[in-house]
């Protein structure tokens, strides 16, 4: 019986000229759009790489000088992206790609990909995610809302009722229909990402495995989530009482699921907790280290404070009669002074990302869209949690390389100017893309968002409306 | 006035109708609260800054005028000999007062006084609710960065990168994307449904012009639309404070109201074509959702590419590493030339050297060059942006949405040319700034009373009294023409077809 449902029903949809070739003009635009996507991250990925190299080089061919002057000289890092960047870029074009370390203050990431980029109507449908996840929907509402509504239109849902099949499982082939044709469209896309990905691997520092751990998690939830969409279709045609009645209500839903309450949910987000200027805290720390201490400099202090523990340590009266480089010494209690400020506004800046984050969750319940986009942006590690282990990965360096320098100059007392010895001694920067586990936990109430959205779509779509014909 | 009352009548009755208005309604008004809470935070920041501003002047006419210290400071850590919570007439915090007891010894150093904190902004629109435009994009204000004139094109931004992923649902956008959605929801069977009820030979038989009727249906239907959008915008604009009896004010809420009315007409103008050809309602909401589909999302993003790729820019925070390059090679270039001169040569010209000739020198070889090297630099650069800028215009009469788009962003003074302009007027600010630094007698180290009063001083405009009216004729003129095509085109094919 189902399998001459499920012939039925996909006769029908082959009869449909028009939506078999909007169909495959689709997937064909899916398909360009994820090869622009890979050229993009190809080129990106091997920009970065050679500036990386050079970078190295910079840094190791520099000239003799003490230590304190290498970590001014600096070191850049070049951000690794993720090869899933292909399919999702999700925030990274914002979010910058290069960031230049030094001692005493923690820099932004500077160069964002997207600077200088065009936003014609502030509404992007450039990447194959964004084709998928947000113009997918409306194929699939143009596949599924006549699908009961035209047969009540025709006159012909009578007859198709009176063939002795269930509503229940009449609903069960069309979803099935349905999620072949989803699953028919993804494939194509998603298997050469998985493919091409698997080639990838080595540059990108990620393992096999845990690519697969991302790309399978992403078709999943695509699935679910243009599966649900399917099953909306289905549950309001079988409800309106024409087509033209179910069409008018899908758009509605699908510009309010898709438009109005996403762009409504971060304004909202931003509004409740905002996020302070970025000059402002600049300041804010400039402030605290130059007059934090009764209005005067903090760094006097901890001169002071420096010269008077080694004193009491070597036991002598003047700072001058200490057998140590207290230049050093008094640097690395600078950086310690000032990673702590550091430390402490990017705490505060994580608690009011989190907090944000929180509320658009939460409002992710009325819009599956949303809980979507954090899955999709976090399984292709293009989101701001990995943009920040990468920032998290160059700032652990930065304090590991000034560490170094700094301790190096503490011991050299008659100072010598180094070599090339000691800028070899900080090892080339080494960054292992991150593991999804890093926002797994994170991630479970939108994993539960989009599987009650897909079960709870199924289960109304399978329920028999009051009045059938 | 007859086939009105009976339009009317008929559209009284129409519940969906009316519930369709109401969401339009409320997303409006919706989209004008996130509109103007933004719009509220560029007026703090503008208000905020103009007394920063106000009181870094204030530092430095003190300075400048108090006769008490001849000379520019040795230290930092010496009190400015005048009170500066009475000067400023406010308390001051113990780290302002570290701050500013440090900013007066820049205050009146000729050398100095470019390193104090200076900045430039944009002063909010009076329509600034309309539209978000380019001010998640582009920075509305810049820190002065002291004789680096690159590096003031690299301010640190802090966002939600989550938002700049989904997008900000603004009054433009919500007019660009969603209302020619409401449109196909009230018009897509204005005509076809009477056929479907079978009503349409009913009105056939009266004694009027099926196309007049037709007509006078479609406009008392889009008068809702235009209407409820036009009530929530101006009552909004008036709740929060708009000065609407401001005659400027007035014109740009006369060029909004055309170009919605000209957008909704074309819209409507698609559903009167669509509805001419005489298919069913289902297949007019397809064709219609089909449209719009072309015109809001595929052509918009066409365009966008297309001419990204005929105009490349490079972002203006590869300027502060450009100003590095240049600076690298003036100095090279001049090592160069210090090689080429015998040593001997070079020391008697040196001792010959009086400190004023030598400073004199120093700004001739060194500060000059390199200023009009980068500014030459940015100029260019600010060149590249305004031609993609007026290419992206230029492309308006490729799609309605852009056109409208593009004039919700001009009227709210957050378009990409009014960014650019800005930014482009921080850099003349900035050379301007320094030049007139470089061009005091050379002898002097301190500046004068006469030279303070012919400092540049960034003065914000409105961006509203910038904006450039012929691209908003241009907008209104292709929406027009646009609305006229399909109706046309429909008006010449619309026959009563009963089957």
């Amino acid at each position: 019986m189902y399998l001459t449902i499920l012939r039925k029903e996909l006769r029908q949809l082959i009869r449909d000229r028009w939506l078999c070739g909007g169909l495959v003009l689709f997937v064909v635009l899916v398909l360009a759009s994820l090869m622009g996507g890979i050229a993009t991250y190809q080129d990106v990925a091997a920009r970065q790489k050679s500036l990386q190299d050079d970078a190295r080089q910079d840094w190791l061919s520099q000239d003799a000088r003490t230590g304190h002057s290498a970590t001014h000289h600096g070191v850049l890092l070049y951000k690794v992206f993720s090869p899933l960047f292909a399919f999702d870029a999700g925030s990274d074009p914002v979010l910058g790609t290069t960031v230049r370390l030094e001692s005493h203050n923690p820099f932004p990431m500077t160069k964002p990909l997207a600077v200088g980029s065009i936003h014609p109507l502030n509404f992007d449908v450039s990447t194959p995610a964004l084709l998928l996840q947000l113009v997918f929907p409306l194929l699939v509402i143009l596949l599924g809302f006549s699908a009961v509504s035209g047969e009540r239109d025709q006159g012909t849902l009578p007859l198709v009722l009176s063939s002795g099949v269930t509503w229940r499982r009449w609903m069960l082939a069309k979803m099935a229909v349905s999620l072949t044709i989803m699953l028919a469209v993804l494939l194509v896309p998603l298997a050469w990402l998985a493919f091409w990905g698997c080639g990838v691997t080595t540059e990108a520092g990620i393992s096999t495995s845990d690519l697969m751990s991302r790309v399978v998690p992403l078709a999943l939830c695509t699935l679910l989530f243009l599966g649900g969409w399917s099953f909306v279709s289905l549950a309001v045609s079988s409800r309106a009482s024409s087509s033209k009645l179910s069409l008018i209500m899908l758009l509605a839903l699908w510009a309010g699921w898709s438009i109005v309450i996403p762009r409504l949910a971060v304004e909202f987000a931003q509004q409740r907790v905002p996020l302070p200027l970025a000059e402002d805290l600049n300041r804010e720390r400039e402030e605290m280290a130059q007059y934090g201490h009764e209005g005067g400099s903090v760094y006097h202090k901890l001169r002071g404070e420096v010269n008077e523990k080694y004193m009491q340590e070597y036991g002598v009266s003047s700072a001058r009669e200490l057998p140590l480089n207290m230049n050093a010494h008094y640097l690395t209690a600078v950086e310690e002074f000032t990673d702590e400020i550091y430390d402490k506004q990017a705490a505060q800046l994580d608690r009011l990302f989190a907090e944000q984050g929180r509320f658009v969750d939460t409002v992710s319940w009325v819009s599956p869209y949303l809980a979507l986009r954090s899955l999709s942006t976090a399984f292709s590690g293009t989101d701001r949690v990995h943009h920040d282990a990468f920032y998290q990965a160059g700032e652990q360096y930065r304090r590991m390389m000034v560490r170094a320098m700094n301790d190096f100059d503490a011991i050299n007392v008659d100072r010598k100017k180094p070599g090339p010895e000691l800028w070899a001694s900080v090892p080339p920067f080494d960054y292992r893309f991150p593991k999804i586990d890093i926002e797994m936990q994170r991630l479970w109430g939108p994993l539960i968002v989009l599987l009650a959205w897909f079960l709870g779509t199924g289960l109304w779509a399978t329920l028999a409306p009051r009045s059938r014909t | 006035m007859r086939l009105l009352r009976q339009e009317w009548r008929l559209l009284r009755a129409n519940r969906a109708y009316w519930i369709t208005l109401l969401l339009l309604g409320l997303l409006t008004a919706l989209a004008f609260q996130i509109g103007w809470s933004r719009a509220q935070r560029t007026a703090e920041r503008d208000q905020r800054y103009r007394a920063e501003q106000a009181e870094l002047h204030l530092l430095v006419k003190e300075a400048v005028h108090d006769q008490s210290e001849k000379e520019v400071r040795r230290t930092m850590m010496k009190d400015p000999p005048v009170d500066l919570e009475q000067l400023f007439n406010r308390p001051l915090n113990g780290i302002e007062k570290g701050r500013f007891r440090v900013l007066w010894n820049f205050a009146k150093g000729r050398f100095s006084i470019p390193h104090l904190p200076w900045r430039t902004w944009k002063s909010p629109s009076s329509l600034e609710a309309l539209s978000v435009g380019e001010s998640d994009h582009w920075p509305s204000f810049y820190a002065i960065g002291k004789e680096w004139m690159g590096r003031t094109f690299s301010p640190p931004s802090l966002s939600n990168p989550f938002q700049a992923m989904i997008g900000a649902l603004d009054l433009s956008t919500l007019l660009t994307v969603l209302l020619p959605l409401f449109v196909i929801v009230v018009l897509h069977d204005f005509v076809s449904g009477d056929r479907e009820q079978g009503t349409l030979r009913l009105i056939l038989s009266q004694n009027v012009s099926f196309r007049k009727l037709m007509l006078t249906r479609l406009l008392v239907r889009v008068s809702g639309i235009i209407l409820t959008v036009l009530l929530v915008v101006v009552a909004g604009l008036i709740l929060t404070g708009t000065d609407l009896s401001d005659e400027h004010t007035l014109r740009l809420l006369g060029v909004f109201s055309l170009s919605l009315v000209a957008y909704t007409l074309f819209w409507s103008s698609v559903a009167w074509l669509v509805n001419s050809l005489g298919l069913t309602s289902v297949t007019n909401a397809v064709l219609m959702t089909m449209c719009w589909v072309v015109l809001v999302i595929v052509l918009p993003l066409g365009v966008s590419r297309v001419v990204a790729g005929r105009h490349p820019v490079i972002p203006l925070n590869t300027l502060a590493a450009k100003e590095i390059e240049i600076r690298a090679l003036i100095r090279k270039a001049r090592e160069q030339q210090q090689a080429n001169t015998p040593q001997n040569e070079e020391r008697q010209e040196r001792r010959r050297r009086t400190e004023e000739e030598w400073v004199n020198s120093f700004i001739q070889d060194h500060w000059i060059p390199q200023r009009q090297a980068i500014t030459a630099e940015i100029t260019q650069v600010f060149q590249n942006y305004q031609s993609r800028s007026d290419a992206l215009d230029a492309c308006g009469i490729w799609s309605p949405a852009f056109a409208i788009k593009n004039t919700c962003d001009l009227l709210s003074g957050n378009s990409l040319s009014q960014s650019i302009e800005f930014s482009r007027k921080t850099g003349e600010f900035h050379a301007e700034f320094l030049a007139h630094f470089e061009q005091l007698p050379h002898r002097q180290s301190t500046i004068t009373v006469e030279d303070f009063q012919k400092m540049p001083v960034f003065q914000p405009a409105p961006a509203d009294r910038t904006i450039s009216w012929e691209k908003l004729r241009t907008n209104v003129m292709t929406l027009a023409i646009w609305s006229a095509i399909p109706f046309l085109i429909g008006w010449i094919g619309f026959r009563p077809r009963l089957l």
